[in-house]
């Protein structure tokens, strides 16, 4: 239990001075150019301060965008909400580029920023209401961290999770470097069985309240897997979908040793209303 | 009511229908109306008077209308009762023959409001029905179908009826058409605040004896769609002081306004589709406006969860969805996800979208025009204009396949009105807003 609270206590240290260290401050010259060229009338000011955004581009354009994004945190009409979409659309720069510069930002501590950017990097996950969205671009970078050992980036972490469970244990599954046939086939099925109660429910064979028993084993085994990520799925599933929630296993999860676990599973999102 | 047989000049004539109509009259001593309502309008008026007239010197029995004219039950039709009759005409008597003494009767007046949001009215002003459309199938008093309702939004369903009396404490009752409705005095149900009908008329109203008006709450109980009638009455005669006529609604309006834009009381002007949502729910359809932040890049969400409750539990089959800029974007999303999810929802038609100057809405940050028709959708309204980067950071909309104007929408830039536009005031112009009201209207049942 003291095992568990202390790796608890290190982990959210860790993540704090990593968050630190990834997110730059707001830099004012930046700041007030975009906010000449969202809602001045002046013409001439607005070319000028267009000028030298276009310049801050060429000097650093993964600060920009960072610049971009903390600029749209504060956006309160529509002018300013849209500065930044349309900044990326005249420089024309590369939807690679944009994802890069922002995840890190996704490791803030500054609540409302995560929030904008995790709103942000939507536009480039292909969301749809009839497919699932596309993390590759976040496998990569989640893999790259697995492979030269640093810290994975637990901010899109749960950005991930939060947007789509199933998308994003077969995300980290690949990432994290789990070759084992066997491995790879309990994890799978798991999802595959659970994916499919919520199909169920989507499309009417299945209550919204009711969950088959086999689905509720699956989940029993990833809130218990070794792997932290594994878990994590478990806890957004408990999150997400009020019919998984069962006593002992919010217990178990909101205890977890991983601090995503635990918080995943200590907040219990608003359910999507699915069948009748 | 039955053939009336009165007037001293068609009384030879009518006689013989009437005597051939046989049982048809065997109750017709019977008076059923108020005091001077011979003819059972709720009112004594001039054809009342003309009435008692006729049956002055008769003998109350020898028809129906000449029974009511025994005002005071003396069993004779005299000045007597053309005295009483004086005092009563042009009001409404809480008495009832025969007993009839001419006191002036309670004024009672029902007050429904439009459907309410939450915890309250937000993100509308409360808005009553207009009296001349109290009793209208349409225009009249809404109400949502609550049974079985998980209520994403707390007890809302209830609509709120404000009963006004005089003099102070009067004793009334309501009437009621259907046992679907149930009635209330808190908003929240309250254990024995219901009000109990032990028939159609229910036992007296808790008007406490100094107080000139009640709260009330109307809910719809059955799952089964329906049209009903509310009336007050006196505790003891069956004069209808004021009446609402209620219809379920079959219809759900989702205004999503474009990025930056929240629903205001009062609105704001530079809002057009929140203007819109209001000039709609005024004129009776349940609309529900939005920042358009509540639709997601897949199109779930709170909108979702709402329209979701309202086709599984409130039975509504028709859906109208608009949005202006990135509204119009989740408009896309919203009507796409309803469509993949049909066979879990049940059955409904998109009956109406539009767009404004649509943007995508995959993200904050989109400024894609959304030039995809919603899935699905009935009937599709599309306006847009020219962006330009200096004037609007070159945001805007486009044509969009099979919309209306056919074939593709409105540019307004090609109007007298709209030249020169931006992206910025598109959805302000009255001709776009009239355009919406007077498409939508038609085409979406309230």
């Amino acid at each position: 239990m003291y095992a568990r609270t202390l790796g608890k206590f290190v982990m959210a240290a860790l993540l704090a001075a990593a968050c630190i260290a990834a997110v730059p401050a707001a830099n004012d010259a930046i700041q007030t150019d975009l906010r000449t060229i969202a809602s001045t009338e002046d013409a001439g000011a607005k070319q000028t301060a267009w000028d030298r955004i276009r310049q801050a581009d060429t000097a650093d354009r993964t600060a920009l965008l960072q610049q971009l994004a903390i600029f749209t945190t504060t956006a309160d009409n529509e002018r300013d909400a849209l500065l930044a979409g349309t900044v990326i659309r005249e420089f024309k720069i590369p939807d690679d580029t944009v994802v890069q510069a922002l995840v890190p930002l996704l490791e803030s501590d500054d609540a409302s920023l995560k929030a904008q950017v995790g709103n942000m990097l939507g536009g480039y996950e292909d969301r749809s209401a009839d497919r699932p969205p596309n993390f590759s671009t976040y496998r990569a970078i989640i893999a790259t961290a697995v492979r030269e050992d640093r810290p994975i980036p637990l901010g899109l972490v749960e950005h991930m999770y939060t947007v789509d469970p199933s998308q994003a244990l077969r995300t980290m599954l690949r990432a994290s470097s789990v070759h084992k046939p066997a491995s790879l086939r309990e994890i799978l099925m798991a999802d595959h069985v659970i994916s499919e109660v919520l199909w169920k429910q989507r499309n009417g064979f299945l209550d919204e309240n009711t969950i088959e028993p086999q689905a509720a084993e699956e989940l029993a085994k990833l809130a218990n897997h070794d792997q932290w990520w594994a878990r994590l799925y478990a806890a957004a599933i408990v999150q997400q979908h009020p019919a998984f929630r069962t006593k002992a296993l919010v217990q178990r999860l909101s205890g977890d040793e991983h601090p995503l676990v635990a918080g995943f599973a200590s907040v219990p999102a608003e359910a999507e209303r699915t069948s009748e | 009511m039955g053939i009336r047989c009165q007037g001293k000049t068609i009384v030879i004539a009518l006689f013989v229908i009437c005597a051939a109509a046989g049982s048809a009259y065997a109750g017709i001593s019977e008076c059923t109306a108020g005091c001077g309502d011979l003819d059972g309008d709720g009112f004594a008026t001039s054809v009342d008077f003309a009435l008692l007239n006729s049956c002055i010197g008769e003998d109350p029995q020898s028809f129906a209308t000449c029974a009511c004219a025994d005002l005071d039950g003396n069993g004779a039709i005299d000045l007597a009762d053309y005295a009483i009759f004086m005092r009563l005409f042009a009001g409404v008597s809480d008495e009832a023959p025969p007993d009839c003494t001419g006191a002036p009767g309670t004024l009672a007046n029902l007050t429904a409001y439009r459907p309410q949001h939450g915890t309250a009215y937000f993100p509308f002003a409360r808005t009553a029905v207009p009296d001349d459309w109290e009793n209208d199938e349409q225009l009249g008093p809404g109400i949502r179908i609550n049974n079985g309702d998980a209520d994403p939004s707390g007890e809302d369903d209830l609509i709120e009826v404000v009963l006004t009396v005089d003099p102070p404490g009067a004793e009334l009752t309501l009437r009621k058409s259907t046992s679907a409705m149930t009635i209330w005095t808190t908003r929240n149900k309250q254990p024995g605040t219901n009000i109990v009908f032990p028939s159609t008329k229910s036992v007296p109203l808790p008007v406490g004896p100094t107080e000139t008006s009640l709260t009330l709450w109307v809910e719809w109980e059955s799952a089964v769609h329906g049209v009903a009638t509310l009336q007050v009455e006196p505790a003891f005669s069956n004069v209808v002081k004021d009446s609402l006529t209620f219809h379920t609604f079959h219809g759900i309006v989702l205004a999503l306004g474009g990025e930056g834009q929240v629903p205001t009381v009062p609105v704001e002007a530079n809002s057009g589709t929140f203007v819109v949502g209001t000039a709609l729910y005024g004129l009776g359809f349940d609309v529900h406006m939005y920042d358009e932040d509540n639709v997601s890049a897949d199109g779930s969400g709170a909108v979702y969860n709402e329209t979701a409750t309202a086709i599984q539990h409130r039975l509504v089959d028709e859906i109208a969805i608009f949005g202006y800029s990135h509204g119009g974007g989740s408009t896309y999303s919203l009507a796409d996800r309803l469509d993949v999810n049909r066979a879990g929802l049940g059955l409904f038609t998109i009956g109406y979208t539009s767009y404004v100057d649509s943007v995508r809405n995959n993200s904050d940050i989109d400024v894609n025009q959304e030039l995809r028709r919603p899935p699905s959708s009935a009937y599709h309204l599309n306006h847009y204009q020219h962006g330009s980067f200096f004037e609007d950071l070159g945001l805007d909309g486009g044509p969009v396949t099979n919309s209306n104007p056919p074939p593709t929408g409105l540019d307004v830039e090609t109007t007298p009105w709209g030249a020169n536009s931006t992206h910025f005031e598109v959805d302000d112009y009255i001709q776009v807003r009239s355009l919406m009201e007077s498409t939508l209207t038609p085409r979406i049942t309230r």
